[in-house]
């Protein structure tokens, strides 16, 4: 089965009585026999996005698959894989019956669906779990059932609902694994939902970042996080402070003074992105900044770090690296990796210095 | 062979619960069962001086007591499946959805345990016969459901919320319309609850006396009225006795086939 391309198309959907509408005009390009993780925060939207792909629930919009409007088309003939977070396996068949489930609904005989779902329990490596009940399996094993089953009628696309959140950290790398070999196997164009960034990067081809109803932007895990579109995609991604200042023809100008900055990044008035990693302990450097704390993790050291203009800056050194005592100066230098710039908001806070560092990590979402 | 022990124990235990079980339904139907093979049972004989099988018999000779047993058994399945339907109709929904006034509904649902059948009986009657409903089975069976579909709705929304209703649209994605998606996951999963409830139900239309008398003005005659009838005074201890029984064997048959039936592994 060739791959099918997604779009959707001025999704508008809002829940009776809800103030805000959840997805407001959303866009989104979905290319054939690519994975893409869709990110965003609790309660943005994503997981009505995903049942409005699936069909199971109705908006405002055009859903389109290989250029046909699909809109209307009930869950039962979209041909959609869908792995809730939940594994929702059926309590009253066995593990083999529920991966024969959608192919007996489609009218394909028992003994033909039984080999199909013992293929499939095979890949997803159960082949001996078809006798037993689902409520004889781990959380782990329920959730690998579950994708067998909705990979045995061979969908047109995967639909994934945060399917690994609910398993146990050692078994989501695995899951995590299993579905990214799988997805590169079949080639099926595959819709992942997440909050997890780092669960995103590794497990899809493309990133989908919802925000406020709408896809704030897409593209590799690697461009939202050193490219991002805006202050608000760059503040979802992680850490990073935001200096105000302005860009002309690649030179940053502002409180920290004249950094070069990547081609390509918007000029004019902007802010500027400064990454940790932007940031380099450097003997040579041409900068300094007063170190106001050291935590040494073992695996690396985190540098705390107060600049000339009193922006606090923190900068992730090598473990056992020499460093200046808290209260010294320590030398280092900007970029130019790991910059960028973003147009400046008006109205809004251009600088999230002010804030606690740990309340900044805490909005990039759970990284495990 | 510690644990072959204490499984023999528990065998043991299990077998003597049986048997009280067993002695405690069974003793009181003994004197029905020996009542209804003879004529005469004087103080002191332990047992009658004489047997017959006249009895029995007779009961199947009288048209009106074969036809009363049909009535109620007919009766009692139409009730059991309409209260069945409606109790998983009103049991899906107050176990999964946002109702509005679901207290309300759910007093509504069990008012017909709280007020006494005696007065909730006499405007029902009003009712029904201004509606042309009295007098016939169709009131009958109606009237029948109203203490029947309480114990349905409660038995089926407790069904329903130990299930995740989020089954169904899985079964939806896997190509399953919204009645198939029913049929194959929430039905099976539920089936020892729907069973229950279409026995209770059941047994709640087999066993009314008095919205029978009431709603059937005598013209419906169900098993009950013929038995009370027949130990008010009309008919002989023996035939009052042949009776009881005969009106057992139903609900027991049901119950044997239900049994069965939930037992019965089923394929996809």
């Amino acid at each position: 089965m060739t791959a099918v391309h997604l779009e959707l198309r001025g999704i508008h959907q809002r829940y009776p009585g809800a103030v805000a509408p959840t997805l407001s005009g959303l866009d989104l390009d979905l290319p054939a026999g690519t994975a893409t993780a869709l990110l965003g925060p609790s309660g943005c939207g994503k997981s009505t996005l995903l049942s409005i792909l699936a069909g199971l629930r109705s908006a405002e919009g055009t859903v389109l698959l290989d250029g046909i409007d699909i809109t209307g088309v009930a869950a039962e003939r979209r041909d959609a894989g869908v792995v809730f977070q939940q594994p929702l396996l059926f309590p009253h068949l066995n593990v083999a019956d529920n991966v024969a489930f959608g192919l007996r609904r489609r009218g394909i005989g028992t003994s033909a669906a039984r080999r199909r779902a013992a293929e499939l329990l095979e890949l997803v490596d159960l082949a001996d779990a078809g006798a037993r009940r689902p409520a004889e399996l781990s959380g782990g094993q329920a959730q690998r059932v579950a994708l067998a089953r909705a990979l045995a009628p061979a969908p047109r696309m995967l639909l994934l609902d945060e399917p690994l959140s609910a398993l146990d950290p050692a078994i989501r790398t695995r899951m995590r694994d299993l579905i990214r070999r799988i997805q590169r196997d079949l080639r099926i164009t595959t819709v992942f939902v997440t909050h997890d960034q780092l669960e995103a990067a590794e497990i899809a081809d493309r990133t989908a970042l919802l925000l406020d109803g709408r896809i704030a932007q897409a593209g590799t895990a690697a461009d939202l996080h050193l490219r991002p579109v805006s202050a608000t995609v760059a503040r979802f991604m992680g850490p990073a402070l935001l200096v105000p200042g302005r860009n002309d023809d690649g030179v940053f100008t502002g409180s920290l003074g004249a950094v070069p900055v990547p081609p390509g990044a918007p000029r004019g008035d902007v802010l500027l992105v400064v990454r940790d990693t932007a940031v380099q302990h450097d003997p040579h450097g041409d900068r300094t900044a007063t170190v106001t704390a050291v935590h040494d993790l073992g695996s690396a050291i985190r540098v705390r770090l107060r600049a000339a203009d009193g922006r606090e800056l923190t900068t992730t050194v090598r473990p056992g690296a020499e460093l200046p005592g808290v209260g010294a100066a320590m030398t280092y230098r900007l970029g130019p990796h790991a910059l960028w710039t973003v147009p400046a908001e008006h109205g809004a806070p251009s600088d999230t210095s002010h804030l606690e560092p740990a309340l900044i990590e805490h909005s990039s979402g759970r990284r495990s | 062979m510690v644990t072959t022990a204490v499984s023999a124990r528990h065998a043991g235990v299990r077998r003597l619960a049986l048997t009280v079980v067993a002695v405690w339904v069974g003793a009181p139907l003994l004197p029905l069962l020996i009542w209804s093979f003879t004529r005469t049972w004087r103080y002191p004989d332990l047992l009658p001086q004489a047997w017959t099988t006249t009895v029995w018999s007779d009961l199947a000779a009288t048209p009106e007591t074969v036809r009363a047993l049909l009535t109620s058994a007919v009766i009692a399945m139409v009730v059991a499946a309409f209260a069945t339907a409606a109790g998983l109709a009103a049991g899906r929904a107050l176990a999964w959805y946002r109702v509005r006034g679901r207290v309300l509904i759910e007093l509504l649902v069990i008012a017909p345990l709280l007020i006494p059948p005696f007065a909730s009986a006499m405007g029902v009657q009003v009712v029904f016969i201004r509606a042309g409903l009295a007098d016939q089975p169709v009131g009958v069976v109606l009237a029948h459901l109203i203490p029947a579909v309480p114990y349905t709705t409660l038995l089926l929304r407790a069904a329903h919320a130990g299930l995740d209703p989020r089954l169904e649209a899985q079964a939806r994605t896997l190509g399953a319309g919204p009645i198939s998606a029913i049929r194959h996951t929430t039905l099976p999963a539920i089936r020892p609850a729907v069973a229950a409830a279409f026995g209770f139900a059941f047994l709640i239309s087999w066993s009314e006396y008095l919205m029978t008398v009431i709603i059937g003005g005598g013209s419906v005659t169900t098993w009950p009225m013929l038995l009370f009838a027949s130990a008010a005074g009309t008919g002989t201890t023996a035939a009052t006795s042949a009776l009881a029984l005969a009106g057992l064997i139903p609900p027991v048959a049901l119950l044997v086939v239900a049994g069965a039936l939930s037992r019965r592994a089923r394929p996809v």
